[in-house]
């Protein structure tokens, strides 16, 4: 199995917001996860947990795999986007009388 | 119709020979019948006195008008959940309806520099402060009641109106915290902003732990590390077991596992009613502690003068000058406006908020971390 690469995507906005990209090599950081190795124990679509070790020695196996489950989840996915349902900020018009709806 | 009457007389009749009823029932059978046919016919015959009929009903009369009128009662009213938003914004006060301007210092100085021997040290450099500014507003609903619905309110319908109206301000003042965070402009300017301040995972123990990473990892303007840590997280409806689960387990409770929960107690959990969402995508919002790090998510401005809401009546503009009834008589009360003497109330309050077209409501984006909790 060929080991994944992950890019670096990091950047700053011009009000000095750190802007790490989805999907990056810094987010999978983030995540607490990593591209697999061979001989990585637990895998789940081609990444293991950078520290297997730091949930401690009872962690069980079931356990491991579940969280990096949740986390690859989260990477491999599509970025966050505004949901459907969002309503819109509330922004004073003037006039009429206008409720929060 | 009177045939049918007729007909119930007979069949009432036949089933009272076959119970063996005494004779004064069937005489009240005549009583019952002859009148109804009488009010039919409508031609008073002199022999069937209404009095009788009365007697006939009055059992059953009497039943209902002790279960309409003795027995009513107002049951008490829903209570109603509430979105303690407090802890998570800001409150500041501006001393009119003008728009108040705040500046942040966002950026530290330069850090220092190696100088060799009499070399000179460059100079420094501050950065501008960001400018913030917002207004409060009027929010007010009014109610007018006809007299006589007062008057007539015999169940004590209208009394607590002071108090639901009391109640509605607290409600609209909740839903427009609430929108603070889960509008879009808000929510897209955090998910541009990509990992470091929103995910798409589901309220788990791992993903809190992924967003106090990304708390941990904010810099200021100069990108300097800044102190953020995750305090609250406020979050749909759907996910007060969820977030229990987490807070109450000693060990990681998404699974029959071992593990330590190291998560646990180390946010608070905020409810919040109004956040819209359709399960199992249920959104989550992480925030700091403005006053353990100045980091400001959202502010509440209201005017000085006005710290929570009031109600007030239009006063009356009727005076009872004199009665017919004689001298020295009392004039009955009578409230409300000469023109139609109706009553109004108004109840009204003044608050405002941070507005940017680019942030959203987010004073600082600093202080958010934002889930759509639509990954499994």
């Amino acid at each position: 199995m060929a080991t994944k690469i992950l890019k670096s995507d990091v950047t700053r906005t011009k009000e000095g917001y750190l802007r790490v990209g989805w999907g990056s090599e810094e987010h999978a950081a983030m995540l607490g996860i990593r591209p697999a190795h061979e001989d990585d124990e637990i895998q789940h679509k081609g990444f293991a947990l950078i520290d297997p070790t730091a949930f401690g020695p009872q962690a069980t196996k079931i356990y491991l795999k579940e969280s990096l489950r949740q986390q690859v989840e989260v990477l491999t996915g599509k970025p966050p986007k505004v949901l459907k349902n969002a309503p819109k900020m509330f922004i004073p018009t003037g006039g009429a009388a206008q409720g929060i709806v | 119709m009177r045939q049918i009457i007729l007909l119930l007389k007979g069949y009432r009749g036949a089933q009272l020979r076959r119970l063996g009823a005494p004779e004064v029932k069937f005489q009240e059978l005549d009583s019952f019948y002859g009148w109804v046919d009488t009010q039919l016919t409508g031609v008073k015959t002199g022999t069937l006195a209404v009095g009788h009929m009365a007697e006939v009903m009055t059992s059953a009369d009497f039943q209902y008008a002790l279960g309409e009128f003795l027995q009513r009662r107002m049951e008490p009213a829903y209570k109603r959940k509430r979105f303690n938003f407090e802890p998570i914004v800001k409150m500041d006060t501006a001393p009119n309806y003008s728009a108040v301007t705040r500046y942040q210092d966002r950026a530290g100085v330069d850090d220092l520099e190696y100088v060799g021997e009499k070399g000179e040290a460059s100079p420094g450099s501050r950065d501008d402060a960001i400018k913030k500014q917002w207004q409060v507003y009027k929010w007010q609903k009014q109610y007018e009641f006809s007299m006589e619905a007062l008057v007539n309110d015999d169940l004590a319908y209208f009394s607590d109106q002071a108090r639901l109206m009391a109640e509605a301000a607290r409600r609209t003042l909740e839903k427009y915290v609430s929108r603070f965070m889960w509008n879009a402009t808000t929510t897209g300017r955090l998910t541009a902003l990509l990992a470091m301040y929103s995910t798409t995972g589901r309220l788990t123990t791992a993903r809190i732990s992924a967003a106090r990473m990304a708390f941990n990892q904010r810099v200021d303007a100069r990108g300097e590390p800044i102190l953020a840590s995750l305090k609250y997280i406020v979050h749909h409806s759907g996910l007060v077991d969820t977030v229990a689960t987490i807070q109450n387990s000693t060990l990681v409770p998404e699974l029959a596992t071992n593990a330590v929960n190291v998560v646990r107690g180390t946010f608070t959990p905020i409810e919040d009613p109004f956040c819209a969402g359709t399960a199992p995508n249920l959104p989550w919002f992480a925030l700091t502690d403005y006053a353990a790090d100045n980091i400001v998510p959202f502010i509440l401005g209201r005017r000085a003068g006005m710290p929570g809401a009031v109600i007030a009546r239009k006063t009356p503009n009727m005076e009872i000058v004199g009665t017919m009834l004689g001298a020295g008589t009392p004039a009955p009360p009578l409230w409300g406006d000469f023109e139609t003497g109706n009553i109004v109330l108004k109840v009204m309050d003044e608050w405002g908020t941070f507005i940017s077209g680019t942030d959203g409501n987010m004073y600082d984006v600093n202080g958010c971390y934002y889930s759509s909790g639509t990954a499994p």
